[in-house]
């Protein structure tokens, strides 16, 4: 029970995220003040409203991210709220450019309802070059386009202008970077969708209220999709998750009750 | 001509600066070095070099894979420093080191960090510079690049000293598969518990940016940490006053600090 | 002059970035603009300089025919033929955008997917009833990872709260210590840094 192979371990971990997400069990969720938060925000924006959404997700991220990015721009859309897309992250635009037409803004008039600023170098410096003027960071767009001609671009002059940003992220420049130089200095409502790891070292910012909701990974889109009630990939998400996690539990404690049976288990001060 | 709301800031900053230098002066020039406590896995890294050295493996060192630009830079420069101290050792023991670089604009501080330590330990013509590797600029490109290198090296130590991300976990496997003595540190909160789990040492924080200090016994150094301490009492002590405040229901501490 | 002439410049740049982000004064925030500007074009070189190493290693490894060296060649021919795509058209080509879409998406996406197996292996070797710490660090974990899936809501209703509870209250306070912690440490090092007093950066030895 001490040493189970290390490829056994992986050959079940695979099965209990393969098959649920072949056949989903349909487990009921209950929804985060987080998640509903923000939600109940979005609900109440005006149409006409200019929303930021920052790419600042590497492919790596994007598996996690995407399915709760995908549920609000979908909100966003039905809202009738304008969606500024860039990233500080290279592959971030790209990401969203290859997903955009799996969701309603597919449909909807490039550079009148929404347009793709693209990618912009620095990290941080590059959202505080954002902040203060948005078409000198941006002159031209992720298709090549200059902004300065874009419909969608008029009366936009510095972070000021837009009503929410909302960072989908999965590192750095993420949220903490976008509360220093465009929350705090601007008093620009901030949200998030980071992956999961993020979500713990996010709880200072949500509990002073500089971060009005996040959506935390798989389970936060879940929860998003469940409110608008058009499940999606993250729904299809918690069935795994939740296999997956009983499975890391019960090694967990296979390899506690090995280690205890063993006689290793005597408890020990210290320790690292 | 101060930026408002950025008032006390300023003067926070220059009370901590302020700490720091002083404690730095007591202990360079007046000798009142301070001792530091025990921190296991700085002490190890000198057991773990000797264990490369007994089983004739290399030893494997990541600065982590973050900038000198950006926040996290300080984790890069103090994983520079870690890097000098190991480059010595390795050095001195006639151990291959091999240096993995991420970000490109690391890459001529590492050779040089290690080429100065070579050369401090009259070494020279053992510093290798192929021995300095950047592998990608991409995340996940260059923990794939690790890995192999882990693989086929087979590095007896492993040391991740720096700013990590979503990589932290997987590095940290691999060279525990490999049966490597690992050190790891770093500043990213949310990593740490991975190298926790992974490693058998972790420096926590700002474990890491006394590591520097911590094995050179350098009075400078370790008088800074005596100032950065004195900066965290007095956080704390404006956290506790600030609590009392605003239980009473006082806002002057509260208008103060939006200054 | 090798080392002082760096440590001048770090100081001076530092100082100016430091004094512009309190004050307000406008020469300073336009050098200091030009400054963070140039920062970006040092860094584009740096990778201009990396890629000339990375060259250079796995030349090297396919003159000497090391180990795997024919993994080298794969790897030059594709940096030579994405950087030369890129640079003579651009990143919205479609041959560019098909490799990009294709093969190192979906390859950085399956690297990310295996922290899942890592994590697992880790766990199961490291959260032993060791010591108290450990106890503890397996307690919370096992709480949130039943709080945040579903089936932990099934087992019992009072997980989710209870995860919540430990994100929101305790590790808040952790978070927020260690922050200040890092925080201040980081001055610190910055502080040595400019100052010149912390050397390991440029091979030398603290001052």
């Amino acid at each position: 029970m001490m040493a189970i192979d290390r490829r056994i371990i992986y050959l079940l971990l695979f099965l209990c995220l393969s098959i649920p997400l072949i056949k989903p069990i349909g487990l009921p969720l209950s929804v985060g003040k987080a998640t509903q938060s923000l939600h109940d925000y979005i609900d109440k924006l005006p149409a006409g409203s200019k929303i930021v959404i920052s790419m600042d997700t590497s492919p790596g991220g994007w598996g996690e991210v995407m399915p709760g990015a995908l549920a609000l721009v979908n909100h966003l859309v039905e809202k009738g709220c304008k969606i500024y897309v860039m990233g500080y992250f290279d592959a971030g635009p790209s990401l969203f450019e290859a997903a955009v037409n799996s969701t309603a803004l597919g449909k909807k008039t490039y550079g009148v309802d929404w347009v793709n600023l693209g990618y912009r170098a620095g990290g941080e410096n590059g959202i505080s070059a954002f902040a203060g003027d948005v078409i000198k960071t941006f002159p031209k767009d992720f298709r090549g386009n200059d902004t300065t001609k874009l419909e969608i671009m008029k009366d936009v002059k510095t972070a000021k202008d837009f009503a929410l940003v909302i960072t989908v992220s999965s590192g750095t420049p993420g949220t903490p970077e976008w509360v220093r130089q465009v929350r705090d200095p601007m008093g620009v409502p901030l949200a998030c969708m980071v992956v999961a790891v993020n979500v713990p070292g996010l709880a200072p910012y949500v509990q002073s209220g500089q971060v009005l909701g996040v959506i935390a990974g798989l389970r936060g889109a879940a929860e998003y999709e469940q409110l608008r009630k058009a499940p999606g990939l993250g729904s299809a998400g918690m069935d795994a998750q939740s296999i997956s996690h009983l499975l890391v539990l019960i090694l967990v404690v296979l390899g506690n009750v090995g280690y205890l049976v063993s006689g290793q288990g005597k408890p020990k001060k210290g320790g690292r | 001509m101060l930026i408002a709301k950025r008032i006390f800031s300023f003067w926070y900053l220059i009370f901590v600066c302020g700490s720091i230098l002083f404690t730095m002066y007591r202990s360079m020039k007046l000798g009142k070095v301070p001792k530091i406590r025990k921190i296991a896995g700085l002490d190890a890294i000198e057991e773990a070099v000797g264990r490369a050295t007994e089983m004739g493996r290399p030893v494997h060192f990541s600065p982590g894979i973050g900038g000198i630009t950006a926040i996290e830079a300080p984790q890069t420069f103090a994983g520079l420093a870690m890097l000098n101290y190991v480059a010595k050792l390795t050095a001195r023991f006639d151990v291959p080191l091999i240096v993995t670089i991420r970000t490109p604009e690391v890459l001529p501080l590492a050779e040089e960090t290690v080429s100065q330590a070579y050369v401090a330990e009259g070494k020279i013509d053992a510093f290798k510079a192929d021995n300095i590797r950047y592998l990608s600029s991409q995340q996940f490109a260059y923990a794939a690049a690790v890995f192999g290198i882990i693989v086929r090296e087979k590095p007896a130590a492993n040391f991740l000293l720096g700013a990590f991300w979503a990589e932290a976990l997987m590095l940290a496997e691999c060279g525990s598969f490999m049966g490597a003595i690992q050190i790891a540190g770093t500043a990213q909160l949310s990593q740490v518990p991975f190298f926790v789990a992974s490693c058998d040492y972790t420096l926590i924080g700002e474990e890491l940016f006394t590591g520097a200090a911590y094995v050179t016994q350098d009075p400078g150094q370790l008088g800074a940490i005596v100032g950065q301490d004195i900066g965290k009492v007095v956080s704390a002590a404006l956290i506790i006053l600030g609590v009392i405040l605003k239980v009473i229901g006082d806002k002057t501490l509260e208008n103060l600090m939006k200054l | 002059m090798r080392r002082e002439l760096p440590l001048a410049i770090s100081f001076i740049i530092g100082l100016l970035v430091t004094v512009e982000f309190f004050f307000n004064i406008k020469v300073l925030q336009d050098w200091s603009k030009e400054i963070q500007n140039w920062g970006i074009i040092v860094a584009a070189f740096a990778l201009g300089l990396a890629s000339v190493n990375l060259l250079r290693i796995h030349a090297g490894n396919i003159r000497t025919r090391r180990e795997n060296w024919p993994f080298s060649i794969a790897l030059i021919v594709a940096l030579l033929f994405m950087a030369g795509l890129g640079v003579a058209q651009s990143a919205n080509h479609p041959t560019y955008k098909f490799w990009f879409d294709n093969l190192f998406s979906p390859c950085q996406a399956t690297v990310y997917a295996m922290t899942a197996f890592y994590i697992s292996s880790a766990a199961y070797r490291a959260f032993r009833i060791r010591t108290f710490e450990a106890s503890v660090l397996l307690v919370s974990a096992a709480i949130l990872m039943l709080g945040r899936a579903p089936v932990g809501e099934l087992i019992f209703s009072g997980f989710p709260k209870w995860a919540d509870f430990l994100v929101d209250v305790v590790n808040m306070s952790g978070q927020r210590g260690m922050m200040i912690g890092a925080g201040i440490g980081a001055i610190s090092g910055g502080l040595r840094i400019l100052l010149g007093i912390e050397r390991g950066h440029i091979g030398g030895s603290s001052a």
